[in-house]
């Protein structure tokens, strides 16, 4: 105790022994309250291994602020803290904390509604307000999110319960829906066939829901489709990205055109086409000179022409 | 599957499973139906390449052949496993897919009020190697690529499963016997008021044992599949051995999942998927 006393005479503290000694309990129940938390926290999470990520952390951090709490209360009682004080004072303490800390109490119980709403875990996938990562926690004041690019993002409980969330996790098929377009000039039962066989063949692409197949309308440049297709959901990435390859492949085998976008100019009148020569450049010319005003006509049938067109690489609108 | 029988290669005919002993360092190649299986055993690294033909419907089979790496395909997939000092033993058999399969008939068949009828499918059997007879698995991998469904009322209920269209024959003299299938016999009793088309089907294969007779065909526990008379009730069986009475056969593996002989009670849909 003679250091605590030269502590205390340090610091200009006059206190007397039995004073020294409260205090010194006081920190061994302060120690050994954050010890025996520690514990609980450990056999709590030992106990309840067949619980979800999301249960186990709650019922740790309950046991953990249980014990804590306890010790610190009666840490405070041995350094000689009145609670019967802190009761009398608990109006004013409560409206001045409750002003102070409204935001913070707001989050805490957005926290709580989270928990008990079971909307989202710990190692879901969520999109909040087009943020999308991993839930790592969902602590006292705020959730935590790894995004993919590995950054850590704090959302406040508050925001969470009054935004709307995507979670990615929660049933086990997804649907993934790919547009594609096809050229006005193609056969559209053979191009429907062509996709719901390529769905067909897909190991990946789920029998049933069975894939689907709509119509999109004319568009600009293209009749437009959609090809629907469910899979399991650790399986949707890969599907996603094997049934873009067979499509294009599927339709490259079988020469159907996914047109990029043009436009058709034509001359006042739809029976009068705009006439156009393709030239080719002289050898005379600068590379850099532009296109010519004239020259040999190439394949110079008239014919609307088609200003865009497949793009040279240049021009590539992609 | 613990029970699996063993016998020498010599011993086994057309049986591609039990165990096989190997040259050290040198390539033996298997080929069951459309999966194919390339193994060496080194002394402290076991080289596993595996491909599929992706033809479901072959026949072929070819056992621990004599080959080099010029003859291994070349998309087949390589797993290195570092064992070191196992003996060089193969251990193979075949187990039933690791999730149910939705068997959907190509023709479906209707079965009236009141009647039964047997239907004998086919599902593709999982390859599992393991170093011996009882030493670390090494592969538990399907001999043909399944396509997966869903199996449920709704896309927010039900259950993840394979999915295979067969012809569903009701003679078992029509079945064609693969090395990489196993015949199940389905049995399926209407006792409704009125008739049950029959154009999906659940079989339960994780709860069922592997069989094989004698000329190398794989064949599963029998199943009766049961529609009760009250509205939306059915029930599933499981009775030991293939329930066929010309067949003799011995149990190799036993069921992935030990579900007993009963169960997936009053859910009508759950089993025909209506």
């Amino acid at each position: 105790m003679g250091w605590l006393s030269s502590v205390a005479n340090a610091l200009h503290l006059h206190m007397s022994g039995e004073q020294l000694g409260a205090l010194a309990r006081a920190g061994v129940y302060v120690v050994l309250g954050i010890v025996l938390a520690r514990l609980a926290a450990v056999a709590v999470n030992r106990a309840t291994r067949h619980m979800s990520a999301q249960e186990r952390v709650l019922l740790r951090r309950l046991a953990s602020y249980l014990v804590m709490g306890l010790f610190f209360a009666s840490a405070l009682r041995e350094a000689g803290f009145r609670f019967d004080v802190l009761l009398g004072a608990a109006g004013i303490v409560t409206v001045a904390v409750g002003f102070a800390s409204q935001t913070s109490a707001s989050n805490m119980i957005s926290g709580l509604f989270l928990m008990l709403e079971r909307s989202i875990a710990i190692g879901d996938v969520i999109n909040v307000s087009g943020t999308v990562g991993e839930v790592l926690s969902v602590d006292l004041l705020s959730t935590r999110l790894r995004t993919f690019d590995n950054l850590l993002v704090r959302i406040p409980n508050q925001t969470m319960v009054s935004t709307m969330i995507t979670n990615y996790n929660r049933l086990p098929i997804r649907r993934f829906d790919l547009q594609v377009g096809v050229a006005y000039k193609e056969d559209l039962a053979m191009v429907e066939k062509t996709l719901l066989d390529i769905a067909d063949r897909n190991p990946l692409c789920l029998e049933d829901p069975a894939p689907l197949l709509i119509a999109n309308g004319f568009g600009a440049s293209s009749i437009d489709y959609q090809l629907s297709v469910w899979a399991k959901r650790e399986n949707w990435l890969e599907l996603r990205n094997r049934i873009t390859r067979e499509v294009k492949a599927g339709f490259d085998d079988l020469g159907i055109e996914i047109p990029f976008p043009h436009v058709s100019v034509y001359t006042g009148s739809a029976s009068q086409p705009f006439p156009v020569a393709l030239t080719t450049p002289s050898a005379a010319r600068p590379p850099d000179a532009g296109p010519g005003p004239g020259g040999e006509t190439a394949g110079g049938g008239p014919g609307a022409a088609d200003v865009g067109g497949r793009p040279q690489s240049q021009q590539d609108p992609a | 599957m613990g029970d699996a029988t063993y016998e020498a290669p010599q011993e086994r005919g057309s049986s591609w499973w039990g165990v096989t002993p190997l040259p050290r360092d040198a390539l033996r190649g298997w080929r069951i139906g459309p999966y194919a299986l390339w193994v060496r055993a080194g002394e402290r690294e076991w080289r596993l390449w595996r491909a599929s033909s992706g033809d479901a419907m072959t026949t072929e089979l070819e056992l621990a052949i004599e080959t080099d790496e010029s003859r291994i395909a070349a998309d087949a997939s390589l797993t290195r496993v570092g064992l070191t000092g196992a003996e060089p033993v193969l251990g193979m058999r075949p187990a039933l897919a690791d999730r149910d399969v939705v068997v959907r008939p190509d023709i479906p068949v209707v079965v009236p009020a009141g009647a039964r009828i047997e239907l004998y499918v086919t599902t593709p059997v999982w390859v599992v190697t393991s170093v011996g007879k009882d030493g670390p698995m090494l592969l538990d991998e399907p001999s043909h690529r399944l396509s997966d469904t869903w199996f449920g009322p709704n896309t927010l209920t039900g259950e993840l499963a394979y999915a295979i269209r067969t012809a569903s024959r009701l003679d078992l003299a029509d079945v064609p016997r693969r090395p990489h299938r196993a015949i199940t016999k389905l049995t399926v009793i209407n006792e409704g008021r009125d008739q049950l088309p029959v154009d999906r089907l659940k079989v339960p294969v994780t709860g069922l044992a592997i069989y094989a007779d004698g000329s190398g065909g794989l064949w599963t526990d029998h199943v009766t599949l049961e529609r009760r008379l009250q509205p939306g009730e059915a029930a599933a069986s499981v009775s030991a051995g293939p329930g066929v009475a010309d067949v003799q056969a011995h149990r190799i593996a036993e069921p992935r999942v030990a579900t007993g002989s009963r169960f997936t009670l009053n859910a009508f849909g759950r089993l025909f998927g209506v």
